[in-house]
């Protein structure tokens, strides 16, 4: 009985405990359909929906590729991707998204463009926005929308310092992306 | 044994316990005490917060209108106590709260629910009677009161066998389920204290139930069990019947001002500023509201009948694509100089195959907004009508 309790308290603590991964290479996402570069000595954390890497802690620095269907609800918004819809109506719903969240305070799209994401056309997004303590910050998203599926990586950090010092590394890991079946 | 460890609790608690029975700041008795002080610093620093977050909605203009109701509702012995002062916050929800020091925060959500001043009056009546009858130090007293006593009660049965790791489970939950009850009282206070101050600066006190009704409105909306407001408030339908209570007594007394047309058209930056935000957050229902409650005051401002549009447009149902086109060019016809509309229809003709005419709108959206976030993606469809 001992043997059982102790299996299952193991089971829960392994499973409540999400691992954060180094990172470093090629890496495939089955989940997300993406197969890309990662950079070195960056952190992973994948969750049912997304996955995300960091190299000095979320708040500071975070790129996160997801993979939405179109029937899927997104966080912050009810509005949905749906299939067929142009670049520039995409980009408006993932923004939309975005500016939702109760987080995020002045939220601004700087720029917004099309652009080539895992080959094909999707578009790219530079915002920025304050966070609840009143922090700058600057984030770039790419989106792709194919079929019935939305693929998205988005970088965000701190205006100061750390956008400008990670957004290459970001530029480097959407310019490796490929999915995985298409 | 049981008995001991109570009456062991009893006497620790006891022992530790401030008073939160305080008289209001407007009382001969008043005095403001060591605890009350330190929380208006804590509340000066969290406010300071909220005014780097860019959380604030900048309009000097509602405001002061803001501010001059609040200055009719509180006799200037109060204001020379707590210096009032109403701020909005850009916040799609129907919510509004106060700190301890007369900083009072109004949900833009609120604001363009309402229908008129009586209706706002209520609200910032309810909020500064939680400063001026000092709710925030006396919920903080008997908070620490219980957490005193919940202390006391882990300090003595923490040693017992097998009692202490239960405790520690209960920990906030716990506490926060005994403080709820202390806040139902003080709301109630709130209310009733509030709604004399509405009748005596002269507001129909008629319209105090009609908050509920919005609130209600929001609830079933968005198919939240309680609304923000209510929280850690009395429920609905008990706060609600307080003021049917109250109106029955005042009986044929019950009259005075709604000022609603001066509410209109002091709020309509809020109402379309708002209806963009539930736009945003797809809540469609509510931006149309907004928008049409808008138009009803500045017919001829493109931005209403654009925001119908796009509702109508990203809803894309049976007919809704019409709709939506007959409403963008509703929005160029009363604003020529609104660019967006020409976006909307740009859009439609673009996806409906008609090259020409999208060719047309994106022309005029870009010679509108020369500097347009997505202006690439524009060229891009242009380039795709040749």
């Amino acid at each position: 009985m001992r043997k059982i309790v102790l299996l299952i308290a193991i089971t829960f603590l392994l499973n409540g405990c999400a691992p954060w991964v180094r990172t470093g290479g090629p890496y495939n996402a089955t989940g997300e359909n993406v197969s890309l570069d990662l950079p070195d000595g960056w952190m992973r954390l994948n969750t049912d929906d997304y996955f995300l890497i960091t190299r000095d802690g979320v708040p500071l620095q975070s790129i996160l590729v997801q993979c939405i269907n179109v029937n899927d609800s997104l966080k912050h918004t009810k509005k949905k991707f749906r299939k067929g819809m142009l670049p520039l109506e995409a980009s408006e719903v993932i923004m939309d998204n975005i500016a939702s969240n109760d987080k995020v305070h002045d939220c601004q799209v700087k720029e917004s463009k099309s652009a080539k994401v895992a080959g094909n056309p999707g578009f790219r997004i530079v915002f920025a926005y304050k966070t609840d303590d009143g922090l700058k910050m600057k984030g770039v998203v790419y989106g792709l929308m194919q079929g019935e599926w939305f693929y998205v990586l988005k970088f965000a950090a701190p205006q100061r310092h750390y956008f400008d010092r990670d957004l290459k590394t970001f530029e480097q890991v959407v310019a490796s992306a490929r999915l995985i079946k298409s | 044994m049981i008995r001991i460890i109570f009456a062991l609790v009893l006497l620790a608690s006891l022992s530790g316990c401030a008073t939160t029975s305080l008289p209001p700041v407007t009382s001969k008795d008043f005095v403001f005490e060591e605890d009350e002080k330190r929380l208006w610093n804590r509340s000066e620093e969290e406010e300071q917060l909220i005014a780097r977050s860019g959380m604030l909605y900048q309009d000097r203009e509602l405001d002061a209108y803001l501010n001059g109701i609040a200055r009719k509702l509180q006799p200037p012995e109060a204001y020379q106590r707590i210096p009032f002062q109403i701020h909005v916050l850009k916040n799609p929800y129907c919510n509004a709260f106060a700190y301890p020091n007369g900083q009072i925060y109004v949900h833009t959500g609120f604001l363009a629910r309402m229908d008129n001043e009586a209706q706002l009056a209520t609200l910032l009546a309810h909020e500064m009677t939680h400063a001026t009858h000092r709710h925030q130090v006396r919920e903080f007293r008997g908070m620490l009161n219980k957490s005193a006593m919940f202390a006391s009660t882990r300090s003595l049965i923490g040693d017992l066998p097998g009692v202490g790791d239960l405790t520690t489970v209960l920990g906030e939950i716990g506490t926060k389920a005994s403080i709820s009850g202390h806040s139902r009282d003080l709301e109630t206070e709130a209310d009733m204290a509030g709604i004399d101050l509405v009748v005596k600066a002269g507001y129909d006190p008629r319209e105090a139930p009609k908050l509920f009704q919005h609130l209600k409105d929001e609830m079933e909306e968005d198919d939240q069990k309680e609304p923000f407001f209510f929280a850690s408030h009395p429920r609905l339908k008990e706060r609600s019947e307080n003021y049917d209570d109250y109106l029955k007594e005042l009986g044929n007394r019950a009259g005075g001002v709604t000022n609603a047309e001066t509410f209109r058209k002091k709020v309509a930056g809020v109402l379309i500023d708002n209806a963009l935000m539930d736009f945003r957050a797809g809540r469609f229902p509510r931006t149309q509201r907004s928008a049409e409650k808008y138009l009803a005051i500045r017919p001829k401002d493109g931005r209403g009948y654009y925001l119908l549009g796009e509702i109508a447009r990203q809803k894309g149902e049976n007919g809704d694509l019409a709709k939506a086109k007959k409403l963008f060019q509703k929005s160029v016809a009363v604003d020529p100089s609104y660019p967006d509309a020409y976006k909307g229809l740009g859009l439609l003709y673009f996806k409906e195959g008609k090259k020409s005419q999208a060719e047309k709108a994106f022309r005029s959206y870009l010679a509108k907004a020369p500097r347009a976030a997505d202006r690439s993606y524009i060229e891009d469809y242009l380039a795709q009508c040749k």
